[in-house]
């Protein structure tokens, strides 16, 4: 099944892109798929953002799936097609 | 006097006479410079009943220990005076370069008072100072003015600080503009310095400033310098400067839409957001002084209705004027910024009160007739920019929308006090409090009124540990209030701070407390400690905060508008208000305040505010 992640900020050079589409076994709970941003971006991502340890998002990036904000240690069952947004908020002038 | 040129300068405009003063060391080690310093001047000279528009009303406008250095954003400067939209003391802060010549000019500190015959224009240029009729400018935009004035003294480096037609007329939000549409925009100088007949302030000077450890000041900001240029937290704000805010905080509900209504449009801010500016009108921009960041916008339009080049819009300005007023026309928005600028005119103030008319003429409480035929409706961008432009000039019903929402309200009656977001009458900036709860305690508490530059509180949020330095560890999910009236305590110190030594408050996202010890240290040859950093921005908080006890401010004013503590339907803050009594009960009680709002007399003693107990506890 398909997910989509929507990073923002400078998430989105890190992984690449403001869309970016993941195929992914049927069933995939939100940690596996971390496990799998992990093994395809770990490298990648800055350590103040991504935990290559825990294999999570630090705690300042807000991911929000179907419009609702998710908690720290919640871990959802994805649907095919799910977006889910990585933010990282910012106040401006 | 390392890191200062200890002098003051005075200007009274009724005998236009200009005398110099030399500054306290004390009055300088206790409060650094900046706006720390002038709060504590306009608390000594300006009686809490004056008058802001007045002759007897002052404006002192600041440097502190590191502008003229090499630092990058060390070009600032704060304006302290009584606010005629507020009727509360205010301090506001801008950019560009204009504080690197006035100080280098051999000041600083610059005291207006009194009032000119005729309107006039000061000259400053080391260690002279001259007063010029301005009769030519007035009623001249304020680009026009800085763009002549600049061949007048006849020297390219000359900064200037003016006023536009908005500031001549007393529009209670107009704002003083400076260099290439820097502005201190909150609160009203504009209409102040309007009110003195001082069209513009030109500056220039050769002066260095000597600082007690130059190898060591300068190797140090060099580092913080290549930290800005290098960092992750600050390649966004560079490339796409703050208008990158509407790209992302409306999946959060942080982006206020149609007067604060509705609680997200992705489309609406996407269209107004840094990506659709740096893809369309964008072209390269400028950079404060020293600055490694360069957040600053360059719009160019070509074509059309909106025709321009010069300074962009920066998120604030997008949200009151775009998303506010439901304008998804990033050329519309940018022109109604530009001429704010050129009139000069605070623009989070004057997109406010739009949408508050918006809402006004859909409710019925303003018509046709009022509007003069102008359609107020949301989405109407014809009518945005005839608002600006009614606004600025005093004309139609922008005269009766220069007096800002709370005014507006008042004289409206119904229920309209209910959709004038603004606290102690400064209407809000473009961040929710639904979104991130520490924004309640912080507007609601915020000296100058409502405002995200007095504790830029939220980025504390959804953050692990966020000032170890000063005891502030943990997390404070954005959607909880637990320890919110702590976030916003700090976060209102290290702005008094910041806006002390004068330093932008992005050149400062990567460092911490004693990062800025060390470079006053440097500066001055005092370096503070982290404790003694956080004891002064309480002093000055609560100096500020006693000001306005006398103006008469209690703490049935440290409140929100009904509007922020009503839930909105949809988005990422849909459903969610924050508790602000229990924001306030923890506020209060760090920050020792009386159940009234008075700050405490243990709290003053602590402070060393001893002359303000006499005058809260006579």
């Amino acid at each position: 099944m398909k997910i989509i992640l929507r990073p923002y900020g400078t998430l989105q050079r890190d992984l690449g892109g403001s869309r970016i589409e993941m195929n992914c076994p049927s069933g995939i709970t939100f940690f596996q798929l971390c496990d799998l941003i992990d093994e395809r971006w770990g490298k990648h991502l800055p350590p103040g953002l991504w935990s290559r340890a825990s294999r999570r998002f630090a705690a300042q990036v807000i991911v929000m799936i179907s419009g609702k904000e998710l908690a720290v240690q919640q871990n959802p069952v994805l649907c095919d097609g799910q977006e889910i947004l990585l933010l990282l908020p910012f106040a401006g002038g | 006097m390392k890191g200062y040129m200890g002098r003051l300068l005075r200007v009274n405009l009724t005998h236009e006479k200009a005398t110099e003063e030399a500054l306290d060391a004390q009055m300088l080690k206790d409060y650094i410079g900046g706006s720390g310093l002038g709060l504590r001047l306009m608390y000594n000279e300006v009686p809490p009943e004056t008058d802001p528009l007045s002759p007897e009303a002052k404006i002192i406008i600041t440097t502190g220990p590191v502008t003229s250095t090499p630092l990058g954003t060390a070009g600032r400067f704060q304006v302290c005076f009584k606010s005629p939209l507020t009727g509360i003391l205010c301090d506001s802060s801008s950019g560009g370069h204009w504080g690197t010549q006035f100080k280098q000019s051999g000041y600083d500190v610059l005291i207006l008072e009194g009032k000119a015959s005729r309107p006039v224009y000061l000259y400053i240029h080391d260690n002279q100072v001259e007063i010029h009729p301005a009769e030519d400018w007035w009623g001249k935009d304020a680009y026009t003015t800085i763009n002549e004035l600049v061949k007048v003294v006849g020297d390219p480096k000359a900064c200037v600080l003016s006023i536009g037609p908005a500031g001549e007329k007393g529009v209670l939000y107009a704002a003083m503009i400076n260099d290439t549409g820097r502005t201190p925009g909150r609160g009203g100088n504009g209409a102040v310095m309007g009110s003195k007949n001082l069209k513009a302030i030109v500056v220039r000077g050769t002066q260095k400033v000597e600082l007690a450890n130059p190898d060591g000041y300068k190797k140090y900001a060099v580092s913080v310098n290549k930290l800005n240029a290098k960092s992750d937290d600050i390649y966004n704000l560079r490339t796409f400067g703050t208008p990158e805010v509407m790209d992302n905080n409306w999946a959060v509900g942080d982006i206020p839409v149609k007067n604060w209504s509705l609680g997200s449009y992705e489309e609406l801010c996407v269209s107004l957001g840094g990506k659709k500016m740096r893809d369309t009108i964008l072209v390269p921009h400028v950079a404060c002084h020293f600055c490694t960041i360069g957040c600053s916008r360059w719009v160019k339009i070509e074509e059309g209705d909106y025709k321009m080049d010069a300074a962009g819009p920066e998120y604030e300005t997008l949200g009151a004027l775009g998303s506010m007023c439901m304008v998804d026309d990033l050329n519309a928005v940018s022109y109604a910024a530009h001429l704010c600028n050129i009139y000069g005119l605070d623009t989070i103030s004057c997109g406010s009160s739009i949408a508050f008319a918006m809402e006004c003429f859909e409710k019925g409480y303003l018509d046709l007739e009022d509007t003069g035929g102008i359609e107020l409706t949301w989405g109407n961008k014809q009518a945005l920019v005839k608002m600006v432009e009614q606004i600025a000039m005093g004309e139609g019903i922008g005269k009766f929308l220069g007096l800002g929402t709370r005014k507006m309200a008042e004289q409206i009656g119904r229920d309209a006090m209910d959709f004038a977001v603004q606290v102690k009458g400064l209407e809000l900036p473009m961040h929710d409090p639904r979104a991130f709860f520490s924004w309640a305690s912080n507007y609601a508490t915020s000296p100058r009124g409502g405002c995200h530059l007095h504790g830029m509180s939220a980025i504390y949020e959804n953050k692990q540990d966020p000032i170890p330095e000063w005891g502030l560890t943990g997390f404070y999910p954005r959607h909880s209030n637990e320890g919110k009236g702590k976030i916003t305590r700090f976060a209102q110190d290290w702005s008094h701070i910041l806006n002390s030594m004068v330093m932008c408050y992005f050149a400062t996202f990567t460092l911490k407390p004693s990062d800025l010890g060390a470079l006053i240290g440097f500066a001055t040859g005092y370096e503070y400690t982290p404790e003694e950093l956080v004891v002064i921005g309480d002093r000055i908080n609560t100096l500020h905060r006693a000001y306005n006890y006398r103006c008469g401010l209690r703490r049935v004013d440290d409140r929100l508008p009904v509007r922020s503590l009503t839930p909105v339907a949809e988005g990422g803050a849909a459903g969610a208000v924050p508790d602000l009594e229990a924001q306030l009960n923890e506020y209060y009680q760090l920050r020792g305040l009386e159940a009234d709002g008075r700050p405490a007399r243990d709290t003053l003693l602590r402070l060393g505010l001893d002359d303000v107990v006499a005058d809260l506890y006579a």
